[in-house]
């Protein structure tokens, strides 16, 4: 390229037709989080074998009507990712199990309504989206999911792909008509959640391809993960975009994709500090590092050590915690169980022992959709 | 099974779940609205499941998944009425 010229190809493909916004803008495109799997804030890449429903690499949520009938990891089986990603979700079936009609399995994110209020779905103007993705699977044949609306969870999109090869990555695309009915918040609550399918019963399988007002997360027919023991679905680069044909994944830096992430979830794991309110009873106050979409809840994940100014360790006989005064951007907590604490003393919360090693529960805060 | 905490001040503030989980009465917060979705729909006897994950109720058909500020385990039709209260 000559000095002085730009290159047009570039430039077409980030800004075509020169109307930045909804579905032009280079960056932000893409409406899910961490689309990548690369943040893991709570598992760190240990697997899980989820009991009941809950939250796996960042913003990705297991959902599943029987206990134990899958597991999932980031990175399981340590298969070489799609070229240009270092990171899956990879879910892997313990059992052949025989789905009933109530039956749902599935990975799924939901999005927030700020982040998809531009799509102006429920509106005759509602945009066209297309859905990408990078799936393997020890299966093929056709598989299932869904495009919902989160908060009302009555107006659905099912969609299929074909998995052709097994034990191979291949790059899927569907693009939806935006809906013109059905509720889709435009607020910090819940709006569009994305499925894929593990195995449906008939109460939650139908026909891919249009809009339906009802439950509908999986299509009739679609190959069922949790059939076949030992069966693997890995899947990666996951992006939803407004347009009617698939672009290049948006790669966001990873300090940006965390701080996306922590707008739900995140963990505090370094010298919150605060005061003994009794000799049982630590109380602190504790900034968000990121400001969260709701008042989070609160948990420890062990039992809380605090070291007061005169460096006495004291550590609770078991993980005690509630919140006082909570707000998006900041909480106060009280954290009890504790003995021998002197009243009034300042103290921090410590991870680190004389060893240097973790020796105390982090304070996890959770405001997911 | 929920427990009702009070702040400071003496009102009640905080709803925690299984001795774990600290949920800040935010009409926003998802645990906030299981809770009270889970409370509402409690039937004697009966067992709540929420996500696969179920509450099964005390001895007492009567006795809710709810006990309040003070430790005292209200009935269902106490928990129900106090929740209706909330925002």
């Amino acid at each position: 390229m000559a000095y002085g010229q730009v290159n047009a190809d570039v430039i077409g493909t980030s800004v075509a037709g020169s109307n930045l916004g909804a579905g032009n803008a280079s960056i932000m495109k893409n409406r899910i989080i961490n689309g990548a799997m690369v943040i893991d804030q709570r598992n760190a890449g240990a697997s899980v074998t989820p009991t009941t429903g809950q939250y796996l690499v960042d913003r990705f949520y297991a959902r599943l009507t029987q206990a134990s009938k899958f597991s999932v990891q980031q990175n399981a089986g340590s298969v070489t990712p799609p070229t240009g990603f270092s990171n899956y979700l990879g879910v892997t079936s313990l059992s052949a199990y025989s789905v009933i009609s109530t039956d749902i399995f599935g990975i799924r994110q939901a999005i927030e309504g700020f982040n998809s209020a531009d799509l102006a779905w429920g509106t005759a103007s509602a945009a066209t989206v297309t859905l990408s993705f990078w799936v393997r699977s020890s299966l093929t044949g056709t598989f299932g999911g869904a495009i919902a609306n989160d908060w009302a969870g009555n107006y659905n999109y099912p969609f299929s792909y074909t998995i052709s090869a097994a034990n191979t990555w291949e790059q899927k695309s569907i693009t939806i008509t935006g809906p013109t009915s059905g509720t889709w918040p435009t607020n910090s609550n819940g709006s569009i959640q994305l499925n894929f399918g593990l195995g449906a019963g008939s109460t939650f399988s139908g026909t891919a391809g249009a809009w339906v007002a009802s439950n509908i997360q999986n299509v009739t027919g679609a190959t069922s993960v949790v059939g076949t023991s030992g069966a693997t679905f890995y899947i990666t680069g996951v992006q939803l975009e407004v347009g009617s044909s698939a672009t290049g994944y948006e790669y966001r830096q990873y300090g940006q994709e965390l701080q996306l992430c922590q707008r739900y979830y995140q963990v505090i794991s370094q010298s919150w500090t605060g005061v003994a309110n009794s000799t049982t009873s630590f109380a602190s106050y504790v900034v968000h590092p990121v400001v969260m979409r709701a008042s989070p809840s609160g948990s420890l994940s062990s039992a809380l050590r605090i070291s007061d100014v005169y460096a006495s360790a004291y550590t609770q006989s078991s993980s005690n915690i509630a919140s006082q005064y909570t707000g998006a951007d900041a909480t106060s907590w009280t954290f009890g169980n504790f003995t021998g604490l002197t009243t009034g003393r300042f103290s921090y919360a410590s991870n680190a022992g004389t060893s240097g090693t973790s020796t105390s529960g982090n304070l996890q805060l959770s405001a997911e959709l | 099974m929920y427990k009702l905490v009070k702040n400071p001040e003496g009102n009640v503030c905080c709803v925690i779940k299984d001795d774990k989980l600290a949920i800040p009465m935010d009409e926003a917060n998802t645990d906030y609205q299981t809770f009270k979705s889970n409370v509402l729909n409690q039937e004697p006897g009966g067992t709540v499941v929420e996500d696969g994950d179920s509450f099964s109720l005390n001895a007492n058909p009567n006795d809710s998944i709810l006990e309040d500020a003070d430790g005292v385990i209200m009935t269902i039709d106490q928990a129900k009425e106090y929740v209706r209260t909330l925002p």
